[in-house]
């Protein structure tokens, strides 16, 4: 009677789990019995001794086979999906790059407020309300420095001169441009960075 | 004999559905990127903040967005006029939202404030029939 109840059930879980190995993965140690067997055939079944069950009436080596193409289905299919999505991102991601634009108007419009007016950069509100420039704005992903016969008379925002420098070598640098204009005998050298990206909000 | 046929079906479903969930999920990704509406808010957000940023206290401007809202309309927003193109004086930031739940925003540096923003549909331009957003520019009015 044993031997016939493992029988059945070693048919039951070869044919829902098809190789002796997976069982070990799927179930939890149990003990074998009449009433267990019912609840296995109920799929209620909470696991049981595996070494003991009896494995006949199906091939070992077929089933194998058959678990191990169904790895590869999945390998094949992260393989693709990864591979669709990262050609996607790269060919539709790519944000519109306006950093180099953004630098040469702020820089324009720097150059043409100090053409026109006298600005006192010993006070920074000074500089921002002439120039009609918003301070937050450009203290958050802006970079402006200027010089007047080689003496540092203004500094703002993230990034430096050095970042501008090496603006080509890494993608991430803010974008610069550099002017200079002489007023009343007085050189100023400016340096506009960008670094502004888009933001995604949900709305 | 068919009985063999179906147990071969039963033993793949499995596999079919999971293949089928894999092609809609991709499928799914791939055309909500075709649509473009991304890229096309990215681009308007940016081109109108430089637009901002050139004008000043008194310019009335007017931009070709017919684009944008053919894209929009693809991804099903019914109300251009409060939702294609947003903007927050009080941040200097403008949006752009060209399909449902998302938009792209961009702060513009100019110390202006965006009023009496509008979209204007079938609006003439070289005797072609654009949608088209105006916006007058005006010194800056908050306190």
């Amino acid at each position: 009677m044993r031997k016939e109840n493992s029988k059945k059930l070693s048919v039951f879980w070869a044919q829902k789990f098809r190789t002796r190995r997976e069982i070990s993965v799927f179930a939890k140690p149990c003990k074998i019995s009449k009433r267990s067997l019912k609840e296995a055939k109920s799929r209620r079944f909470e696991g049981c001794e595996f070494r003991e069950l009896i494995y006949s009436n199906f091939s070992k080596k077929a089933q194998a086979g058959n678990i191990l193409m169904s790895f590869w289905f999945f390998f094949l299919l992260t393989i693709i999906s990864v591979s669709i999505s990262i050609g996607v991102i790269i060919y539709f991601g790519e944000e519109y790059d306006f950093r180099q634009v953004d630098a040469n108007t702020l820089n324009e419009k720097i150059l043409s407020c100090l053409e026109k007016n006298e600005i006192n950069f010993e006070e920074n509100e000074n500089f921002f309300e002439t120039c009609s420039l918003n301070e937050k704005v450009l203290n958050e992903s802006y970079f402006i420095f200027i010089k007047k016969n080689n003496d540092r008379i203004f500094e703002l925002g993230p990034g430096d001169t050095t970042r501008c420098a090496l603006a080509d070598k890494n993608i991430k640098f803010p974008r610069c441009t550099n002017s200079t204009i002489i007023k009343d005998e007085d050189k100023f050298f400016i340096q506009v960075g960008a670094s502004q990206q888009r933001r995604e909000k949900v709305g | 004999m068919n009985n063999k046929a179906s147990q071969t079906l039963k033993d793949n479903l499995v596999y079919l559905i999971l293949l089928l969930l894999f092609l809609l999920a991709d499928g799914y990704f791939v055309w909500s990127q075709f649509s473009g509406a991304s890229t096309w808010a990215d681009y308007h957000a940016k081109e109108t903040s430089r637009i901002i940023n050139l004008a000043s206290p008194g310019d009335n401007v007017t931009l070709d967005i017919h684009k944008a809202t053919v894209v929009a309309q693809k991804n099903g927003l019914k109300d251009f006029q409060k939702e294609i193109f947003q903007v927050d004086n009080q941040n200097n930031e403008l949006c752009f939202k060209l399909s449902l739940g998302r938009k792209t925003c961009y702060h513009f540096f100019n110390d202006v404030d965006i009023i009496n923003d509008h979209i204007e549909l079938a609006y003439t331009i070289n005797r072609e029939s654009k949608n088209v957003l105006r916006f007058n520019v005006v010194e800056v009015q908050r306190a």
